[in-house]
């Protein structure tokens, strides 16, 4: 039932990651920095919370997409913002198994906090700098794909 | 021959305007000069019945001075303030010398006056004349509520501002995130493959990015100052001393510099501002060096209630003409490749100074090697009960501006 996804090795699969970002240029920094990963990924970015949850779900045009084994949730999104997102995805049985990743720009207090309170595996504050930014994925690459062992779909 | 027209007059007078005259054996010495005294002195005899009044009568309580005559003390005041005006006058009579207090008392047209009671024996006798002095307090307590009102405001519009700041230097990182990124990696990517014109291009553009930050987090902590600023504990200045030198170690060792300290000692007020403060004053010395390498020095002088605390350098200086500008934001001397900057580091000092009741200020020559001399003073603790023990930070304002208000309502109170 427990198959490991061992991303960093070679025999592992394509690694999917669920992108929730309404910018397309940092949605662009997060795929520029995972291009040059060790590990073998695919992106799947969408623009806001609803999309999100639909991507998730599979519901309409996501209804083939694959299970993600991680998410990078932004926080401030439309429609359906990072929050709402979060608080669905950890009251959902099946979901919830699903590392989330919090990158926001945000340092409030009040958002680390309320992020943590819902069940985000971790909160990341996207770095003014690009070459910290990718220092940063790097780490989630090392740490959640090598180090930590993942549930599988 | 003499005698009788004058007890006729004096019989005429007083039949025929029953104009009570004020009793000559209570009035005071000077009746002219007491007319001019901006409140009302009243003198009542034993039966507490008003014996004599000055002009100040009509002007503060809209009777004339005969009308007064005559009536007893309580009728010039509200029906509330009677006990407490009885009060007044039973202590003197028990042997308390002259008291004071505030009352509403009641005008001629039934509106009520605040005025401040002050009742003194006349004589030595304690159950013999009294003298009451009254002390209009309308212009006062309007003032005072005009400038409870403007305190209200400038709290408001300061901490309006500080948001401002805060949201707006927040905001402006995001933007700027995607033009160092993206310039970046058009660095990263294109390497070798631009020309010379647009490599110099990508660098004035990652200046700029670079720049850009340095002045945005400058605005955010100078922000912060206000809206983050922790509540005052007593602290030592030479641990606030010795961590701003091990924060600036890397310049210190750059420069080859000396920093020292005299004696220093304990104040009230938030550690980690006054590491701020401490660590930018003598970063500017570091950074405004002579030709060889810097000597600072932050001492401590007592002068009453305050220290002040000087940092001293022997660097480039400050011209006089330049001195009143330097406090104030984006505020710079020297073009960016001479001594680079965002002109907001002494601004950030002097509003930590001020946060902390404090003043700040810069000598200097402006001759080289004569150096800069930068001082503030801090409380030496005890002093702000309000300030020290506030919980919430957010509040600072208001309480200062309440200090403020009753400060100056002291100092009014010594000019009426």
């Amino acid at each position: 039932m427990l198959t490991m996804t061992r991303t960093g090795s070679p025999e592992a699969g394509t690694v999917h990651i669920l992108v929730a970002e309404d910018s397309v240029a940092d949605a662009g920094l997060i795929r520029e920095a995972m291009r040059t990963s060790r590990i073998s990924n695919e992106l799947h970015v969408v623009p806001d919370g609803v999309e999100a949850l639909a991507y998730l779900r599979r519901t309409g045009k996501y209804s083939g997409s694959p299970r993600p084994s991680m998410i990078f949730l932004d926080l401030n999104m439309p429609r359906k913002d990072g929050r709402e997102v979060l608080r669905e995805i950890k009251a959902d049985a099946d979901l919830r198994r699903i590392p989330v990743i919090i990158l926001s720009s945000s340092g409030a207090e009040e958002d680390v906090v309320g992020a943590y309170d819902h069940h985000a595996n971790v909160y990341i504050r996207k770095p003014v700098d690009f070459e910290a930014f990718r220092g940063i994925v790097r780490q989630i690459e090392s740490f959640w794909f090598s180090a930590a062992e993942l549930p599988g779909a | 021959m003499v005698r009788f027209p004058v007890l006729l007059l004096g019989a005429f007078g007083l039949s025929l305007f029953r104009r009570p005259e004020p009793d000559l054996a209570v009035a005071p010495p000077y009746p002219l000069l007491v007319d001019m005294v901006p409140g009302v002195l009243l003198v009542l005899d034993e039966k507490r019945m008003v014996r004599y009044a000055n002009g100040a009568v009509v002007p503060v309580l809209g009777y004339e001075v005969s009308e007064v005559l005559g009536r007893p003390l309580s009728a010039f005041f509200v029906a509330e303030s009677r006990a407490a005006l009885a009060n007044l006058l039973d202590g003197l009579q028990s042997g308390e010398p002259r008291r004071r207090l505030e009352l509403p008392a009641k005008s001629r047209m039934g509106a009520t006056v605040p005025v401040e009671v002050t009742a003194e024996p006349v004589g030595r006798s304690k159950s013999g004349p009294v003298a009451v002095f009254l002390r209009n307090l309308t212009e006062r307590d309007a003032l005072t509520e005009a400038l409870a009102l403007r305190a209200a405001e400038l709290a408001r519009s300061n901490k309006d501002l500080e948001q401002f700041a805060y949201v707006a230097s927040h905001d402006l990182q995001e933007p700027l995130r995607m033009v160092g990124s993206y310039t970046q990696l058009l660095g990263e990517k294109y390497a070798g493959k631009l020309d010379s014109d647009a490599e110099e291009y990508l660098r004035f553009t990652h200046d700029g990015v670079v720049r850009m930050r340095q002045l945005i987090d400058d605005l955010l902590a100078f922000a912060r100052v206000g809206t983050r600023g922790k509540p005052f504990e007593p602290v030592a200045v030479e641990e606030v001393f010795d961590q701003a030198v091990g924060n600036l170690e890397a310049a210190i060792a750059a420069k080859g510099a000396v920093v020292t300290h005299g004696p220093l000692p304990k104040v009230e007020g938030d550690r980690g501002q006054l590491v701020q403060l401490l660590q930018n004053l003598i970063g500017n010395g570091l950074k405004f060096h002579g030709s060889g390498p810097p000597h600072i020095r932050v001492e401590a002088v007592r002068e009453g209630a305050v220290w002040r605390i000087s940092v001293q350098d022997d660097g480039i200086g400050i011209a006089p003409e330049y001195q009143a500008k330097i406090f104030l934001m984006f505020q710079r001397l020297h073009t960016r490749e001479e001594y680079p900057g965002s002109g907001i580091g002494l601004a950030i000092c002097k509003r930590v100074v001020e946060r902390h009741g404090g003043q700040i200020g810069v000598e200097s020559t402006g001759r080289p090697g004569h150096g800069t001399r930068f001082w503030f003073t801090l409380s030496t603790g005890g002093g702000h009960p309000t300030l020290s023990t506030a919980p919430a930070v957010a509040e600072h304002d208001v309480s200062m501006a309440e200090r403020a208000q009753s400060l100056i309502q002291e100092r009014l109170q010594e000019l009426i």
